[in-house]
């Protein structure tokens, strides 16, 4: 029986019939039939009935004990006191409107005026540009609606439309309001826009794009085309003739022209004609044969622009060549490195990258890289050099010995390899030879701080002796 | 027919009849109106009673929101929702009857010598009747205080006024389900309090021993 009519369905049924539900009989049966095996449901529905028994002895009281019905009645016809008019039943004139849907419709509009007003602001100073450091005069710029040229100076804003100039002995490193950097290099122009599909126009020179934030990334249109990064840093030239050559470092550069668009993989050059196409208007752009033609064209120009694998190594050596001279010794060795890539027996390159992490004190790197420069070109001195001057600084003097000596049988006239030699053998305790170095390098009109160290040497020199004498 | 919660259309049933004399009441019918006072006051004093826990001011504010439901009626447009409509009007006359006047509310142990006589008097009727057990009585009627509007409302149109599920979820606008659930809420949340007061008791006793 338990089974047929559970404890749950009894609960329930308990619930219904204290709630004063009408239970139909065959229910109330079974119900009494669980409660008289079921000890726990019993227990349960004496409990319930308790408390209802009680609540109604309990709130019996607050019964209503008089009828309101003529008090009520009596009093139809008089007006309630304190009684307040309505808003429905005032009488309303045209002019009036609920506050309610006005303030409703003021706070939409204030919300909306706003954020436009938020966001004219912020795409205002999205193209803005700021001067973050300058070479040589630092070039000049020209702002929006003058007529005269300004002198770059830190801190500098460029606004859309402003235009700045390089000359041959200048070199600008603008910041972008989003963290992206460019710099721009000798004898170019540029100007800053705020079109929505390039923030920069570059009429010729040499652009280097650092991309930071690639959700504002700095798009620069040229006469060949607009060059939009993907996540990168790159290198864009214009040439007088307006062709563009776009040297990727990292990520990838999306070029695109009248003639259709390319993406540009990390370490590849691609370079553009100024192009002057004429994309299928309207009316021709449902004949397939001028679709045909113009994708040919394009293809046409495409496989003119790619470059050899001799140019790429000479640009990108060139470009290697300019970033150590400008300081910038990583992009330096990230153009060395592409260089390597191309030509592994390149010592030059990698000359130039063990020179770059010398100057960044890196020295196990540079010692590398240099190691393999001159092991490639046994007769290239200044490399050796640099191998020496590594070595040396880290305090590996035994190593830097037959190097030394390499490079002033090599070059006997070049005083500083004599003063370097002697310096190794004074620190490896060999008096005679490094007095005899320092002699030698005094024979060869040195420069002045090769003459310092070169005397102050031959004193070291004396005062030892002096000492072992005594 | 098994009874059940889920019914369609179970948010009170309302006869042709009501709906007569709702609709006569619209049309100036004093004798129609009086009609629905004598159904409808009970429940309506219960509602008063529950949120204003005094007796004097739940009748005055039942015969003002009878006497406002007279002016309104004839802008009720959904006559089916008329129980509802009317406990909104006892609700809002409560508010306004605490908040414009700023009465303080007496509770039941700070009542009139009469109300408290009247009370007493019951009470004893009510323990002579039926042996109930006093400490319980008096925790529920010190917790009816405390427990939620919402549930105290329930208890006392399911108790004082002896409404069904029907009528209560007609009131309150609310399903059967609802009105079910709130009224087993309601007793447990009572039950879980006598649990907690007897225990304290106990605990009371065992250090005072």
């Amino acid at each position: 029986m338990e089974a047929m009519f559970g404890c749950k369905k009894t609960r329930k049924s308990i619930q219904l019939y204290l709630l004063g539900e009408k239970l139909t009989d065959p229910e109330l049966q079974q119900m009494y039939t669980h409660l008289a095996v079921c000890p726990k449901c019993k227990k349960i529905f004496e409990q319930e009935l308790e408390l209802d028994n009680t609540l109604k002895q309990v709130l019996a009281p607050y019964r209503l004990q008089k009828d309101l019905t003529p008090e009520v009645i009596a009093h139809l016809g008089v007006p309630i006191a304190q009684h307040k008019v309505s808003v429905s039943e005032r009488i309303r004139f045209p002019w009036q409107v609920s506050l309610r849907p006005v303030l409703g419709i003021a706070i939409l509009v204030f919300l909306m005026v706003g954020s436009v007003i938020l966001y004219n602001h912020n795409y205002r100073y999205s193209h803005q540009l700021i001067v973050k450091t300058f070479r040589g005069d630092g070039g000049s710029y020209l702002p929006e609606g003058a007529t005269e040229w300004q002198p770059i100076k830190v801190g500098t804003r460029l606004n859309a439309g402003t235009a700045l100039a390089t000359n041959k002995w200048s070199q600008v490193e603008l910041r972008s309001m989003s963290g992206n950097e460019v710099w721009v290099n000798r004898d170019t122009r540029i100007q800053v826009t705020n079109a929505t599909s390039h923030n920069v126009y570059m009429a010729k020179g040499e652009l280097y794009v650092n991309e930071f934030n690639g959700n504002n990334a700095i798009r620069v249109k040229t006469p060949g085309g607009i060059v939009d990064p993907i996540g990168t840093s790159f290198d864009i030239q214009v040439a007088e003739n307006g062709a563009t050559i776009v040297a990727v470092m990292m990520g990838r550069v999306q070029f695109v022209n009248a003639a259709g668009s390319a993406v540009i993989p990390a370490l590849f050059l691609s370079m553009s004609e100024a192009i002057q196409h004429t994309p299928p208007t309207s009316k021709n752009i449902s004949d397939p044969e001028s679709i045909t033609k113009w994708v040919n064209e394009f293809k046409e120009i495409s496989r003119r622009s790619l470059r050899t694998r001799a140019e790429l190594v000479h640009d990108s050596m060139l470009l290697g060549s300019k970033y150590f001279d400008a300081g910038k010794y990583y992009d330096s060795i990230t153009s060395y490195r592409l260089v390597t890539e191309l030509q592994p027996d390149r010592a030059a390159a990698y000359f130039g990258i063990g020179r770059a992490y010398y100057e960044l004190k890196q020295n196990e790197s540079a010692l590398e890289a240099l190691e393999t420069a001159v092991n490639l070109d046994p007769k290239a001195a200044i490399g050796r050099n640099y191998l020496v001057l590594t070595l040396l600084r880290l305090e590996r003097y035994k190593e830097a010995l037959p190097h030394a000596e390499l490079l002033v049988q090599e070059v006997p006239t070049e005083h500083t390899y004599s003063v370097i030699l002697a310096r190794i053998y004074l620190r490896l305790g060999n008096l005679n030879d490094a007095e005899v170095w320092y002699q030698y390098s005094l024979t060869q009109s040195p420069c002045v701080e090769c003459m310092r160290e070169a005397k102050e040497g031959l004193a070291i020199i004396a005062t030892r002796r002096a000492r072992a004498g005594n | 027919m098994e009874a059940n919660f889920h019914q369609k259309n179970d948010r009170g049933f309302i006869s042709d009849d009501e709906l007569d004399l709702i609709k006569r009441s619209q049309n100036r019918d004093k004798l129609a109106f009086s009609e629905l006072v004598t159904q409808h006051q009970q429940w309506l004093y219960a509602i008063a009673v529950s949120h204003l826990r005094n007796f004097r001011d739940a009748e005055d504010v039942v015969q003002e929101s009878l006497l406002h439901a007279w002016q309104k009626l004839p802008q009720l447009r959904d006559r089916k929702k008329f129980r509802h409509w009317l406990a909104k009007i006892v609700l809002n006359q409560c508010s306004n009857f605490r908040r414009g006047k700023q009465r303080t509310m007496i509770p039941l142990t700070d009542l009139g010598e009469q109300e408290k006589a009247y009370f007493e008097n019951k009470i004893a009727e009510l323990a002579q009747s039926s042996q109930l057990n006093q400490e319980m009585r008096e925790t529920i009627e010190l917790y009816l205080d405390n427990i939620p509007k919402k549930y105290r409302t329930v208890l006392y149109l399911k108790y004082v006024s002896n409404c069904s599920l029907d009528e209560i979820s007609g009131i309150l606008q609310i399903s059967r389900r609802n009105a079910a659930a709130r009224i087993h809420a309601a007793k447990r949340l009572l039950r879980k309090k006598i649990a907690v007061n007897q225990i304290n008791n106990k605990n009371q006793d065992r250090l005072s021993d």
